[in-house]
């Protein structure tokens, strides 16, 4: 229990640095931010207690708030995608059993599967965070093409990571 | 009693996600309470040091296209000096500065983290309190303006971009001297829309956008950007499209405007916005 907490406190510290310093750096386009650090909440284990899946979304949220300057934004939606995940996992899986103790990976449950779910919660975050940024539903497509071109980055990004780091 | 907590018990998730939330928007909604200053200001010292770094591995590579710009800008002002009457003609009189010398200083920065992708873009500097800098004063780089300064710690300060929805200045069209609002629409970084220009005004595609100078922060002239269209909008205004004269894709070195008078001019403008 101790192990995994540091495990996952390990790679909160991880993603948090490596979004500020790099993904946050990559401007390939006026259009494209993508948010990869969002992978932490897609991979917390399947038995995570609602109140420690949206506590540490509202964490991780504000850490990123924290070093890029914009309080709120992105703890909020964070704290939208963690409410939102076991929603969506119920709704891709229906009553599918998983096992205790493990955790949405792609090699464990399929990459159909893992893209599904994590486009999903990436897109509910990322349309809470753009909207937001936004404040307004005037240029409402300019936003939607932001919304759906950073969120394919994100699901890139975050399914290469899996595919590295989840080998069988 | 007992019902109460047990209603709250079986909806805890529900209360806990309102709560996080609220918590997230009053954040979002209150700009400047002292204790946002002070934990941003701790983590920007930490951030600020990791991305100079990166910034100098970077800015080895871009030394020949910034040796061009300063060429460039050193010719510029080699220009203007020959331009200035006093260069070449010795009857003006000396009129002795009472002030200081000069109302404006400047402090030369690096930039060492932009973004342009975002609503609300910021941009980091390597000169903070330490260099003089203070909050709301404002930034150029030699194509034009940059920003303004938002909050500083020891050496590094967070500036404000151009290119941030929030952020408005004062501007006029140099030709005919219409001044309006000059702010970022979010779209492309390289418009920015000046609004509130009557509609009885002359304007000219490629007519040029500079600073009024009205507001304590920048001094007045300097260049903003080059009409690109301007079409009616509601009311009597017009809505003119402004081409960015400096470009925000590489800013690598910037100039911080100290204005020693700005204290005084806001001074006096809140004390008659009180007698009001």
């Amino acid at each position: 229990m101790i192990k995994e907490f540091i495990k996952y406190l390990g790679l909160f510290l991880l993603l948090v640095l490596l979004q500020e310093f790099i993904f946050n750096n990559i401007q390939l386009s006026d259009f494209l931010n993508p948010y990869v650090y969002v992978l932490f909440i897609l991979i917390l284990p399947f038995q995570t207690p609602r109140w420690i899946l949206l506590a540490s979304g509202f964490m991780l949220g504000l850490s990123i708030d924290i070093f890029s300057d914009t309080l709120g934004f992105h703890a909020f939606s964070t704290t939208l995608m963690a409410f939102a995940r076991p929603y969506v996992l119920n709704l891709i899986s229906g009553r599918e059993e998983f096992d205790k103790g493990n955790i949405p990976s792609m090699a464990g449950y399929g990459s159909a599967w893992f893209i599904k779910y994590a486009a999903a919660l990436i897109l509910i975050h990322h349309f809470s965070l753009f909207y937001l940024e936004a404040f307004s539903f005037h240029g409402f497509f300019f936003t939607f093409i932001r919304v759906v071109l950073s969120s394919a980055f994100t699901l890139v990004f975050i399914v290469l990571a899996q595919m590295l780091f989840y080998k069988r | 009693m007992n019902s109460l907590l047990r209603f709250l018990l079986r909806y805890h998730i529900i209360f806990l996600f309102i709560i996080l939330e609220g918590i997230s928007l009053v954040l979002i909604s209150t700009d400047s309470i002292y204790q946002r200053y002070r934990v941003v200001s701790a983590a920007r010292g930490f951030s600020g040091s990791i991305h100079s770094y990166f910034t100098g591995l970077g800015n080895y590579f871009l030394l020949r296209e910034q040796n061009d710009i300063l060429i460039k800008e050193n010719l510029d002002l080699r220009r203007k000096i020959a331009s200035l009457p006093c260069a070449n003609k010795v009857d003006v009189p000396y009129i002795p500065d009472t002030i200081g010398h000069g109302q404006y200083t400047y402090i030369g920065a690096l930039v060492v983290n932009n973004s342009i992708n975002k609503q609300h873009n910021y941009i980091t500097l390597k000169a903070g309190l330490d260099d003089g800098v203070r909050p709301e004063m404002g930034v150029i780089s030699n194509e034009g303006i940059v920003g303004v300064v938002k909050s500083c710690s020891p050496h590094y300060s967070t500036v404000i971009s151009l290119l941030n929805t929030d952020l408005k200045i004062s501007a006029k069209l140099s030709r005919t001297g219409y001044f309006g609002s000059f702010a970022w629409d979010g779209i492309n970084p390289d418009v920015i829309i000046l609004s509130e220009i009557p509609q009885h005004a002359d304007i000219a595609v490629g007519d040029s956008v500079v600073t009024s100078g009205y507001s304590s922060i920048f001094p007045e002239g300097i260049l903003l950007g080059f009409v690109r269209d301007f079409r009616k909008s509601g009311g009597n205004f017009y809505r003119i499209r402004v081409e960015l004269s400096a470009d925000f894709h590489k800013i690598n070195y910037v100039y911080i405007i100290n204005n020693k008078l700005a204290g005084e001019q806001q001074q006096l403008e809140s004390t008659n916005m009180k007698n009001d």
